[in-house]
């Protein structure tokens, strides 16, 4: 891991999005949209 | 034995197979195992919570309806779910995907343009400076530091060399470095 400025900057940036994911809607979305497609 | 987010899953290409069939575990497992990560490259490549959204609905649903062209002895899931998303994301941002070398004119910039700044100063114009590279470095980024894959499984996903990775990486840091220059002196 590297300890330079640059690099530091790029870990706190990515830490702002670190937990990010999908809202739940969006896998109701698509198994609804599945079952749709094979009815 | 590799157990970080980037481990090879043996039963991928069972579960694919029943998540096909209409198994809803197998589906859940598949999602709660690669959603994550596919959401955050997108967001972290187009900085946009919309754009991400869309796209995983995109690979997701071509996953659940057949998956053309995956070949699980080619390699695994991850890396063929990364490839969707970036051709869906290459869709949207077409323009972005060209070949941009440095300026290359001579003139000095600073080693250290983050020095002097807070933590918050130092990541929005980090933020901006990212979002200013060619997609095909801000990837080797996203990927290398960010998400902190190894090169080999980054080369794997984008499907070219280590050294290709190794290169893009040095060029995408010293693109930022220029940038971020260029921001201090007109800040």
């Amino acid at each position: 891991m590297n300890h330079d400025p640059l690099s530091q900057a790029l870990r706190a940036l990515a830490a702002e999005t670190a937990a990010a994911s999908a809202p739940p809607q969006l896998k109701h979305n698509l198994r609804r949209a599945d079952r749709k497609s094979v009815v | 034995m590799e157990t970080g987010p980037m481990a090879l899953a043996p039963d991928e290409a069972h579960l694919l197979r029943q998540t096909q069939s209409g198994d809803d575990q197998a589906f859940e497992l598949l999602y709660s195992r690669h959603q994550p990560p596919i959401y955050r490259y997108v967001l972290r490549m187009s900085g946009s919570e919309a754009v991400a959204e869309e796209v995983v609905q995109e690979v997701f649903l071509a996953l659940i309806h057949g998956a053309r062209g995956y070949d699980p002895s080619s390699g695994p899931l991850r890396s063929y779910l990364y490839g969707m998303a970036r051709h869906a994301l290459a869709r949207q941002r077409r323009d972005d995907w060209r070949f941009e070398e440095l300026n290359g004119d001579g003139h000095p910039f600073d080693a250290n343009p983050l020095e002097g700044l807070t933590r918050a100063q130092a990541v929005d114009r980090l933020r901006h400076a990212l979002a200013a590279l060619p997609a095909h470095y801000r990837e080797a980024v996203v990927f290398c530091e960010m998400e902190e894959l190894s090169y080999a499984d980054a080369a794997e996903i984008l499907g070219v060399p280590v050294g290709t990775i190794r290169s893009r990486l040095n060029r995408a840091r010293a693109l930022l470095l220029e940038r971020l220059s260029r921001q201090g002196v007109e800040a």
